[in-house]
């Protein structure tokens, strides 16, 4: 039977899933609707020989243009892309990844968990470009603070001002003595080094730390296979009232009524189903006067294996042991200067890197029994690092609702716009050119270094385009996430990032998430919402 | 049961789809016709492949692997950029001599270069993506397997 629930949420991931978690622990009740199915990861996996799918390995020809994560063991977990297409400029591909089950992409995410820092909340006033957050670290601080220890993130803290320490699980794990000599060479340069920082656990998702708790409190329905496609709007209350979608299995349509919507959909599925949302009083997509709804579509620059190296006393056939393993994270070290700009680019970069582990035989220039005794010399001597990087924000990078092409479920599709600068371009080139001085120093063995970036997208770090701001003329969100120009309406994943540093997004994801979802409840207490 | 064990009683078992009837796969008792290689490609391919990928101390080769009958499945099912690069690359292949020279990120603009660095690149994971090669070797080339949804 149909009811109106005090509020809807769309997409079950990291902000759909943390809107959950609290505001039905506060009390109050919540319906979801997410996209795909509800799985059982367990049972969906099952150990399989490389040699029994039917490619080998190599993955079904063709069926992944765009996901270079999928491989043919995982294929299945991808969102695909025949049902859901989108159309990006020939010239410029992107790389648009998704997944649409229960707990979204938290189920495969790397688990990455960097705080920001006011480097990004006020970019503008550090280096004058663009625009800062309507908060500030402070601000969202406190949130961090809870979040992590939900996630169990472990890692090490170094008090430093562009990367805020954390709660923490300790990493007190020693180097190899290959990542040693390496993180020596970075201090002679002054450049900081930390450990990884990753939510730890057999699953890090919503699914199985956000969701159960949620459930449990009696609050949460929740509706898997539904896919959103429009928001409604009530013209004579100002407000919105519910959410359309349709069943992914049986394409039937529904209506569910809400007080107050709140997308959590991705970054780039959220912006789609507001500019899907039209109306006489919206034409151009939900809540959208300032016309920033679409634009400024950021994402970070990855360099995958920006420079790969060997430890050459690590071959087997030195008869060496425990010389290499582990990884390590560069923190930022460029323009921390304010109005600083070395090097032709503003803004900066991080690298993860690690040593172990085999080479690639595409690296060995050999061919035949060389080349096989090479690949087994090497088993365990190689070291790499990929650069992570801030992309600016620019308003001509952006999506819009394609004029023709729909899903399989007749929801307009997007286009997709973005293109890397010469600012980013920058950046890759003095992040190879820094990596390979410090392996040199370090006394690897460099195979290849290259500044190349992985199409915009890989990184599957897309924000923006739904941005906050203090400004409702530059922006669609305040502070809380929540529309300038409709009050019961909100909008919590990455799409309403202003700036992104180079760090891993998520973190910053659920902490906005816990912080809006917290305003959420004192509002509806007041009678507000 | 300990991982490994549980990675060796999997090995072990003849087949993965049925815990009680001892099943084999195909690959192992039959021959795949050619799909997509002319008899001249396709002698061209295996002459190629014993050389870059030959049988050392024992271990499979791309020969022993049936290798190149595997890639003759892979591009009759392949885009045709990919059909296109093995045609004309088998047609002329070059020296095996040109997989000496360092890799690079950029594709290398010599035609002869760049079809034999991505034909190493095929026949080493088709090689060591087979049950030939993980034969006698615990635990190799398992995969966590993602099932598909309804």
């Amino acid at each position: 039977m149909a009811k109106t629930y005090p509020v809807v949420i769309v997409g079950s991931g990291a902000s759909g899933g943390m809107a959950a978690w609290a505001l039905t622990k506060a009390g109050i009740e919540c319906v979801m609707l997410e996209a795909g199915p509800m799985l059982d990861l367990e049972k969906q996996s099952e150990l399989r020989p490389i040699y029994d799918l039917p490619f080998r390995g190599f993955g079904t020809p063709g069926r992944f243009p765009h996901v270079t994560q999928a491989s043919e063991a995982n294929e299945n977990a991808w969102l695909d892309e025949k049902q859901n297409p989108y159309s990006h400029p020939e010239k410029d591909p992107y790389y648009w990844v998704r997944i649409r089950m229960g707990g979204g992409k938290m189920n495969r995410w790397g688990r990455a968990s960097w705080r920001l820092s006011d480097l990004e909340f006020k970019a503008a006033d550090h280096d004058g470009f663009g625009e800062n957050w309507p908060l500030s670290y402070a601000d969202l601080a406190p949130y961090y603070d809870r979040v992590e220890p939900i996630f169990k993130v472990q890692g090490r803290n170094e008090g430093l001002p562009q990367l805020p320490d954390g709660r923490l699980l300790l990493d007190g794990s020693p180097e190899s003595p290959a990542n040693q000599r390496f993180i020596d060479a970075a201090k002679k340069r002054g450049i900081p080094i930390t450990k990884p920082r990753r939510a730890t656990g057999t699953l890090a998702s919503s699914l199985n730390l956000l969701l159960p708790e949620a459930l449990a409190t009696g609050k949460l329905t929740i509706v898997p296979n539904a896919i959103a496609r429009e928001v409604s709007f009530d013209p004579k209350t100002g407000l919105v009232n519910g959410v359309h979608f349709v069943d992914r299995r049986s394409k039937r349509d529904y209506f569910i009524g809400g007080q107050n919507v709140i997308l959590g959909a991705a970054t780039l599925e959220s912006t789609r189903l507001l500019l899907n949302s039209k109306s006489t009083r919206w034409p151009n997509g939900l809540g959208n006067s300032s016309g920033t709804l679409g634009r400024y579509l950021f994402d970070q620059i990855y360099v995958k294996n920006v420079v790969q190296a060997l430890v050459p006393e690590a071959r087997i056939s030195r008869a060496a042991r425990g010389v290499t393993g582990g990884a390590g994270y560069i923190v930022r070290f460029r323009n921390l200067k304010p109005g600083q700009q070395e090097n032709g680019f503003l803004r900066g970069y991080t690298y993860d890197f690690g040593s172990g582990g085999g080479i690639n035989p595409k690296y060995i220039p050999k061919y035949g029994e060389p080349l096989l005794r090479e690949v087994a010399d090497l088993a365990n001597a190689s070291f790499s690092l990929t650069t992570m990087g801030e992309v600016l924000p620019r308003f001509e990078n952006h999506v819009r609702i394609h004029p023709t092409l729909k899903d399989n479920w007749g929801i307009p599709s997007l286009h997709i716009e973005h293109r890397y600068t010469p600012n980013e371009h920058a950046m890759a080139k003095d992040s190879m050119e820094v990596a390979s001085e410090l392996c040199r120093a370090a006394g690897f063995e460099i195979l290849e270094a290259h500044a190349q970036m992985v199409p915009p997208g890989e990184s599957i770090h897309e924000l923006g385009t739904c941005r906050m701001g203090a400004d409702p003329k530059k922006s669609m969100l305040n502070q809380w996430n929540q529309s300038h120009e409709i009050k019961n309406l909100f909008v919590f994943d990455g799409s309403a990032f202003v700036t992104g540093g180079a760090q891993n997004p998520t973190l910053t994801i659920l902490s906005l998430a816990l912080r809006s979802s917290e305003y959420i409840v004192e509002r509806m207490k007041r009678g507000d919402l | 049961m300990l991982r490994r064990h549980a990675l060796s009683a999997l090995l072990a078992t003849p087949s993965l789809w049925s815990q009680d009837i001892a099943t084999v796969h195909p690959e192992t008792v039959a021959e795949t016709t050619l799909k997509f290689f002319s008899p001249a490609e396709f002698a061209a391919l295996e002459k190629l492949a014993s050389q870059i990928i030959p049988s050392v101390g024992g271990r499979a080769g791309a020969i022993e692997a049936g290798a190149p009958r595997f890639l003759d499945f892979l591009l009759s099912k392949s885009l045709p950029k990919d059909q296109q690069a093995y045609r004309a690359g088998l047609a002329k292949p070059g020296n095996l001599a040109l997989l000496e020279r360092p890799w690079t990120y950029a594709e290398p603009a010599d035609p002869q270069e760049r079809f034999l660095k991505r034909l190493k690149d095929d026949l080493f994971r088709a090689t060591a993506n087979s049950r030939e090669w993980a034969a006698g070797r615990r635990g190799a080339g398992v995969v966590s397997y993602f099932k598909a949804a309804e």
